[in-house]
């Protein structure tokens, strides 16, 4: 059981509770796991009517509600408010399309600009395009907290009267340091009046509802989120001025539980910490692109080229682990190979990227859309990070693998919250750059002389083997040519990522069975062109148009340009770039 | 995954088709001690329709290779595709058990 600090139980799922603050109200809390299918619903009865906030978006979510109803009312047709937190469908999909919420008895209300966008079927703005749904348009009579009640004081709104589950509100706005908060308050029944509060930001029509001293306050926890961050109709400043606002009448108003769109209640003290959380990721949002159905498709592709990179690093950092504490157990060095095998988090991340597979056959067969994909390995991805074992792995193994798996999850998370990748610039000479790559991958783990040196101090001995027995020569058995001519190769570009792109091209020649691969750097004009390619591959092309997707992006961000193709009968890869010189 | 056996005058070949990953890694495992608990001690691997390789299906690798290593003992892959092959290179365990590019090279010698 969920306690406030007073020591009260917070709320029973799915059942009727008092109404915290307001105890001759009831309140049915419908919560459920946090998607992006359904929110959360909550009923309120007085005993004449029934407020519902978010009806959500499954058939079965209104089955349960309408029993919740009809535990109360039997078969008496109560009038019945639905109030839409904000109207992305997975909070107003149902009231849309279930039969129950046409009826005479139920009156549909959201915000005004919520509302404008139902009327004219937004599949934008409510998400619905995002979410792969299509909405066709629906009246929603009951505009409140409309700009234009603004001003009009008292005065109630007119289209109240004409059905039993219309609200009689008043336009009360809170003005503190010249910032206007837009409050209406509305007439519950039973002499008890709720507060709205408009709380742009996630959505332009995102509102909460106060009624004593519980707070119904959407999704507005979740207004920073990766992949929510930036939605249609985001709005960076709006939010941080809501939050503020949202965070001043939990204080005031003594609100002790509060009701989020998604996820458990929580006590208040909670819930500011949380929003204090989503205000200050919210400051670093500054000009984060929009998450439309376009970027959406564009990332869950990312995604899944993503996952397949990082989970081959992984499991090479894996392998070569093994390997190590299997010879290193042949030397009869259990100890030193026992400290290795704590570094090993394979078993988690092959779960991990299992997992994400599954989320991805679901995709591929068009079961989910490319929002849910994008959202799933972000939250595979910051579980995956944790396991980077970074300093211990990079004291044994090749550390640019650590590097290229960070610079992955960080470029990939950056992604989804809407930043572009960060990437350096530099002018760089090539032909050194080429150079020192091929020279380090050709050189051996390390000279005789160097292990010989030390042979007497045990520990620092201990150390140089492992290291030189986890050098995996990869390219050992393959001839690497380096032909250039006499230049200069100066180019803008990122020194590290297009080292470890470099890498990457060879590595993917080497697995493909390569026996010798040319490298060729030549400056034409204006244009420095690096070029790779192996005369002796086996059939099978090495770069399925999914990788070759990839070294693209990759190679933007080096400031070059990619070629791939068929040239003399060899697949040549090209980089080009502007020439500095 | 899938799995199916073709027992050879000189050997017996495994052939495997679809992931070997965290799910179907223990299948493999199961698969390849009840074939050593026969008392098939020369065992060849073709990976042909393996699609993906994960740590786990690694470690079950390097541990048949340490049950196989008796005097007369075989233990081998064959027919490794591009990604497959590659992972095994870059994780250095082509130094550790023989990789042929087809069963009759596998078997040629045992």
């Amino acid at each position: 059981m969920r306690v406030l600090p007073g020591g009260k139980e917070i709320l029973t799922n799915s059942s009727w509770n008092p109404l915290p603050g307001a105890e001759d109200l009831r309140l049915f809390p419908f919560t459920r796991k946090i998607d992006t299918v359904s929110s959360n619903s909550y009923i309120i009865a007085t005993n004449e009517r029934v407020i519902l906030i978010d009806p959500g978006g499954l058939p079965e979510q209104t089955g349960i509600l309408t029993s919740a109803i009809g535990q109360l009312f039997g078969t008496r047709d109560v009038p019945v408010t639905v109030l839409f937190s904000h109207v992305h469908v997975d909070h107003c999909i149902e009231a849309l399309r279930n039969p129950w919420f046409a009826r005479p008895a139920v009156l549909l209300g959201a915000q005004d600009a919520g509302a404008a966008a139902l009327e004219r079927g937004d599949n934008r703005l409510t998400q619905a395009k995002l979410l792969g749904e299509d909405l066709a348009p629906v009246r929603v009579p009951l505009r409140v907290l409309a700009p234009v009640d603004r001003g009009t004081g008292a005065i109630y709104r007119p289209d109240f009267p004409r059905s039993p589950a219309g609200l009689r509100l008043r336009y009360n706005p809170i003005v503190e340091e010249g910032e206007v908060f837009h409050r209406q308050f509305a007439d519950i029944g039973e002499g008890i009046t709720g507060e709205l509060y408009h709380t742009p930001g996630h959505s332009p029509d995102s509102m909460c509802l106060r009624i004593g001293r519980t707070l119904f306050m959407g999704d507005i926890l979740f207004a920073a989120s990766p992949g929510m961050a930036g939605v249609v109709g985001w709005d960076q400043k709006a939010l941080l001025s809501s939050i503020r606002n949202l965070l001043s009448v939990i204080e005031h108003d003594h609100v002790e539980v509060c009701c989020p769109g998604h996820g458990r209640p929580l006590a208040a003290s909670d819930a500011m910490d949380l929003l204090r959380d989503v205000y200050r990721d919210t400051l670093t949002l500054d000009g984060i692109q929009e998450m439309n159905p376009e970027r959406a498709r564009f990332i869950a592709e990312y995604s899944e080229i993503l996952t397949e990179r990082l989970s081959e690093i992984f499991t090479v950092i894996t392998g070569r682990l093994l390997y190590l504490c299997h010879i290193l157990e042949e030397l009869e060095e259990a100890g030193v190979a026992s400290g290795l095998e704590e570094l090993d988090r394979g078993a988690l991340v092959d779960d991990l990227i299992q997992e994400f597979h599954r989320f991805g056959e679901s995709y591929r067969a068009g079961k989910v859309q490319d929002v849910h994909i994008v959202l799933k390995a972000a939250q595979v991805v910051r579980k995956i990070e944790p396991a980077l074992e970074k300093e211990g792995i990079s004291a044994v193994i090749d550390p640019t693998m650590v590097r290229r798996a960070e610079r992955l999850i960080s470029d990939y998370m950056s992604t989804v919250r809407g930043f572009r990748i960060e990437h350096g610039t530099g002018r760089i000479d090539l032909s050194n750059l080429v150079s020192g790559i091929v020279g380090k991958m050709s050189a051996e783990a390390s000279e005789d002389d160097e292990i010989m040196d030390i042979a007497d101090d045990e520990e620092a001995f201990r150390t140089a083997l492992v290291r030189r027995l986890a050098h995996i020569p990869v390219f050992d058995e393959i001839e690497i040519l380096f032909d250039h001519d006499k230049g200069p190769h100066v180019v803008n570009t990122d020194e590290e990522r297009l080292s470890d792109l470099f890498a990457a091209i060879l590595e993917d020649l080497a697995g493909a069975g390569a026996g010798e691969i040319t490298i060729s750097l030549v400056k034409e004009e204006d244009t420095v062109a690096l070029t790779i390619w192996s005369s002796d591959l086996p059939s099978r092309a090495p770069f399925s148009k999914r990788e070759i997707k990839f070294l693209q992006t990759e190679c933007d961000l080096c400031g070059g340009r990619i070629s791939y193709g068929k040239v003399d009968g060899h697949v040549k890869i090209g980089i080009s770039f502007n020439s500095l010189s | 995954m899938e799995m199916r056996e073709d027992p050879r005058e000189n050997g017996i070949i495994l052939h495997l088709s679809g992931r070997i990953d965290s799910s179907t890694a223990p299948l493999l495992e199961g698969e390849l001690n009840r074939l050593i608990g026969a008392g098939n001690r020369k065992v060849l691997l073709e990976f042909s329709s393996v699609t993906y390789i994960s740590s786990g299906g690694l470690r079950i690798l390097l541990i048949t290779a340490k049950k196989l290593r008796d005097p007369g003992d075989r233990f081998g892959l064959c027919c490794l595709p591009a990604e497959v092959y590659k992972i095994l290179r870059m994780a250095g365990f082509t130094s550790l058990f023989p990789i042929y590019p087809d069963e009759g090279a596998g078997l040629a010698g045992w």
